[in-house]
């Protein structure tokens, strides 16, 4: 197992150099430019402009951005004070080096930093959602499996269609709309309530100084988002263990137990469910890690003050090291993700041997 | 749009006593006029230091904290002296009008006591053009300290004494007086001590916590992604009532004014600028008409710019000798008669109607009803038949009687001067705006349907911002883009940003419509050297220069929007102008805000 890890682990250098190189070409090939909108300003003069895209070194060629993206330019001359001379030398380390460059944005700070700063938030959110979306796809799977062909499993599959169909962004306005608007107006017609939101609309903490109050006085803060992102996850979730259940269940040693005359209910969650979640765990790699890369549609509809909503704003005004400080940060956890994945799985399922 | 967001900051912050305390009602106290809780869309601020921020978040947050050293009024949206939260007492220029002489208020103070003098203006002045920093105001200076040209048309800055700034102008220029205010002055006692002169080391730390400021407001608490909250400075002098009524002003971010709109209404914000798309609900639904609104003349127009240049050889308005480059002219909008064919094409009337709900006013130029120099009687004629007939005269011929299909080139410009295979084209045209605003799409419909209906090919599409609009925008590669210019204040008539030969640079320049017009560069030239900036002789210049621009048409000049803004019932103090909404914010009694 240690030489299967050493060499995914090494497998996965190459890996990762690739997708940097590729996603900084398709980053720099897409159209629009970090100048064109930082500055977007009528009164700044083109020399003005010019010297800002110095600056932000995009007006290099491809290689050689990408170069002191990954390896820095304290190694050679640069222009330090944008005259066209090349005077000094650069004082950029390049990610290998651990340096991930300056936010274009937010003037010089470390992408890390503005990156650590949200991390909580989105851990938080997404901790929340893999446990409501786990739990509830899992439970909801096994009633399918149990009750298969009566009503409760046709039911599921009809809330499976839609839960992966309808799109987050449609059911977040939804239930923004309906727990903020919709439902505290028409309980007020009644004589319910002060017509005031019922749920909070957006944000993660109520706007109050002092920082964010303990998590559990600001639960409702957390139902909206996490209902509307965990929908997907039960749904998807439970067809897997659907599935997975009526795998096992038909499977010669469930027969036996049954033929033994063990009580149904025992033969189903304790002998089937045991087995048939083994499989589960190839997603469970993956979605643990997801916890810290973000929910860029979510957090921008609830306002949840995550890594999500950061990329997102750095896809917008092209901040360049902010979005390949999140690439990074992703493709790392996406190789851990599917390399916890299958340490899991070989732990699970002792068939199973690298 | 920095300036712009910065000098609207200005306008909120530095005004003076027009809501006086007695016209004010009764508030309950130092502090107790509650919260104050506003939305924004505009993301985290970069920085709090304001020599090296530009963006419209950072500027409004340290718009509160720093002052400006000349104040806008926001009741007349015009510099003046002695305006609360402002550092000028008054000021006059020599006889040349190239030296200006500014004196500051003795009687103000930074809230730890230091009394503010026109050694933070300069420490300012010093920290900007020492290149050190990536301040987006050096262009405002001839040359940087090393003497690096800049580019900009203040040569010196000095400070006679504590209480005097003398600034020299390379040459008279009405629209200079405003780069005075573009470096905002810090606490020098408080700066100078972190960082000596090694101005560069702002840079390192640029969310670093102010703790010394001069506003109604103070000690910034940031929560990334979520808000900015700051608490009442009771120590601050210029306020309206005596004491600052709110004990906290919020700034909290939201996704989009869909988001906002509903969040407030919701009684989570005590203060929004209401999308022109839902100011027809505000005016007529029972529930919404509990909230008190401002209604007033928006300070920007929209428009259709109209490239004159073809699009598919983009070329700059100068070569690198600084010589004029005759530019290939647009196939179909190279001639000044199609362009004013698509004026009398399209029913603004209906379209503000129709599609605004009636809000908009008209303009025909790049002035606003607001502005000094705006001429009301300059107004497109809506007049199919003539749209048509100015066609015809430009070589678009009707080949088949129908109206409903695109008209051919028939000897029309671009056949007679660039190309004589294009006779026999189409009279297409691509119609773009930036995805994502409904309205915005429908204009973009309507401008489509009204055109074809004189026999254009008019194809409408929505793209997006970022990827597409701006870079066809700024490459000049488009045929008519939709677009708004948000202006600041104070408003000034000047042209040179964007219908300048200097600013017409593929890639990058303001004149992305190629527009050149000597006569106009001419006027406007003289319009910005008037002695004493006498507006009666600029009126007089900016009339012409108006008249030119309604004939040429470089953009087509659609309407200023009407702007609303509401705030939760029960609200007290809060008397907003056209200029700024949010000037007496420091007398304000705001009602609890909606914490589910």
């Amino acid at each position: 197992m240690q030489q299967y890890i050493v060499r995914r682990l090494l497998q996965a250098i190459p890996t990762l150099f690739g997708i940097t190189l590729v996603v900084y070409f398709i980053m720099l090939l897409a159209p629009g430019d970090p100048v064109s909108i930082l500055a977007f300003d009528p009164t700044l003069r083109q020399d003005e402009r010019e010297r800002l895209a110095m600056r932000l070194g995009v007006n290099d060629p491809f290689f050689v951005q990408y170069l002191r993206w990954l390896v820095g330019d304290d190694w050679m001359m640069v222009d330090s004070n944008y005259d066209g001379e090349l005077d000094a030398w650069g004082d950029n380390y390049g990610i290998l080096r651990g340096d991930f460059g300056s936010s274009f944005k937010f003037r010089g700070s470390n992408p890390l930093t503005l990156i650590g700063e949200r991390l909580g938030a989105t851990i938080e959110l997404n901790l929340f959602v893999l446990v409501f979306g786990l739990s509830g796809g899992l439970l909801v799977g096994v009633l399918a499996a149990v009750y298969r062909g009566r009503t409760f499993d046709r039911l599921t599959r009809i809330f499976a269609v839609l839960g992966v169909s309808v799109p987050v962004f449609f059911l977040g306005y939804l239930l923004l709309l309906f727990f903020g608007i919709f439902l505290p107006r028409f309980l007020e017609g009644y004589g319910i309530g002060t017509g005031r939101p019922i749920l909070p609309m957006g944000g993660r903490c109520p706007p109050i100084r002092g920082g964010c109050p303990d998590i559990v006085e600001r639960l409702h803060y957390l139902i909206l988002p996490v209902a509307t992102s965990a929908l997907g996850g039960i749904a998807g979730w439970s067809r897997f263990m659907r599935a997975s259940m009526l795998d096992t269940i038909n499977s010669d040693y469930v027969r036996t137990a049954f033929a033994k005359g063990l009580p149904t209910r025992l033969v189903w969650y304790r002998h089937a469910f045991r087995n048939a979640i083994s499989p589960m765990t190839v997603f469970l790699g993956p979605a643990f890690l997801s916890l810290i890369g973000g929910s860029v549609v979510i957090e921008r509809i609830f306002t949840w003050p995550g890594v999500g909503l950061l990329l997102f704003d750095a896809l917008l005004s092209r901040d360049y090291p902010v979005i390949m400080a999140s690439v990074v940060i992703g493709s790392v956890l996406a190789i851990a993700g599917l390399l916890l994945s299958d340490i899991l799985h070989a732990l699970f399922d002792p068939r199973i041997r690298y | 749009m920095m300036r712009v967001s910065v000098l609207i900051l200005v306008v909120c912050l530095a005004v003076g006593f027009p809501l006086t305390a007695q016209e004010a009602e009764e508030a309950p106290g130092p502090g107790l006029g509650g919260i104050v809780i506003d939305g924004s869309t505009a993301g985290d601020p970069a920085t709090f230091n304001p020599l090296i921020g530009g963006d419209t978040a950072s500027s409004a947050v340290y718009g509160w904290l720093y002052p400006p050293i000349i104040g806008v009024s926001p009741f007349t949206g015009l510099e003046e002296p002695n305006l609360a939260g402002a550092m000028a007492s008054g000021w006059e220029y020599d006889e040349s009008g190239t030296v200006l002489t500014i004196q500051l208020r003795e009687d103000i103070s930074w809230n730890d006591g230091t009394p503010i003098t026109s050694a933070d203006y300069m420490w300012s002045i010093e920290a900007v053009r020492s290149g050190e920093i990536d301040s987006p105001r050096a262009g405002i200076f001839e040359t940087m300290a090393d003497g690096t040209p800049a580019g900009g048309n203040i040569v010196s800055i000095e400070a006679p004494d504590d209480y005097t700034v003398v600034v020299t102008f390379r040459e008279a220029d009405c629209i200079s007086f405003s780069d005075v205010n573009d470096v905002t002055p810090v606490p020098a006692h408080v700066f100078s001590e972190l960082y000596g002169d090694d101005y560069g080391a702002m840079a390192d730390e640029p969310r670093r916590i102010p703790t010394v400021s001069f506003g109604a407001f103070k000690d910034v608490e940031f929560a990334a992604g979520e808000r900015i909250s700051l608490l009442a400075d009771q120590s601050y002098p210029d306020t309206i009532l005596g004491f600052v009524s709110p004990s906290e002003a919020v700034t909290l971010q939201v996704a989009d004014e869909n988001v906002e709109t509903e969040r407030f209404i919701g009684g989570e914000l005590s203060i929004l600028a209401v999308p022109a798309t839902r100011q027809e609900e505000f005016r007529t639904d029972e529930k919404l008409l509990e909230f008190p609104r401002f209604e007033f003349t928006g300070n920007g127009f929209t428009f259709f710019g109209m490239n004159h240049a073809n699009p598919d050889n983009p070329q700059p308005g100068f070569d690198e000798e600084g010589n004029l480059i005759p530019q290939e002219p647009h196939p179909v909008l190279g001639d000044v008669l199609v362009r004013q064919a698509i004026s009398h094409a399209v029913d603004m009337d209906a379209l503000i109607e129709g599609i605004r709900d009636g809000n908009g006013v008209k303009v025909a130029t790049h002035t606003i009803p607001t502005s000094w120099v705006y001429n009301p009687e300059l107004q497109y004629e809506y007049n199919p038949d003539l749209a048509m007939e100015k066609l015809t005269q430009a070589g678009w011929i009707d080949h088949d009687d129908d109206p409903n299909t695109a008209r051919i080139c028939e000897d029309c410009l671009f056949a007679r001067e660039v190309d004589a295979d294009y006779n026999g084209s189409d009279l297409t045209l691509d119609l773009h705006v930036p995805a994502g605003s409904e309205v915005g799409e429908q204009m973009g419909l309507f401008f489509q349907a009204e055109m074809n209906k004189v026999g254009f090919n008019a194809i409408f599409e929505a793209i997006d911002w970022g990827s597409a609009f701006l870079p066809e925008l700024t490459g000049q590669t488009f045929d008519m883009n939709m677009l708004g210019w948000s202006l600041g204040l104070p408003v000034d008539p000047d042209i040179s940003s964007f219908y300048y030969p200097e600013v017409d640079v593929p890639g990058s320049g303001f004149n992305f419509v190629s527009y050149y017009n000597a006569e106009l560069i001419e006027l406007n030239d003289q319009a910005r050297v008037v002695p004493g900036c006498d507006t009666e002789t600029r009126s007089e210049l900016y009339g012409r220069v108006q008249e030119i621009l309604f004939n040429d048409m470089p953009y087509f000049y659609m309407y200023v929007s009407e702007a609303m803004t509401a705030v939760l019932p029960g609200t007290r103090n809060w008397n907003p102008t056209p200029y700024s909404r949010t000037y007496s914010t420091d007398a304000w009694v705001s009602p609890a805000v909606a914490m589910p």
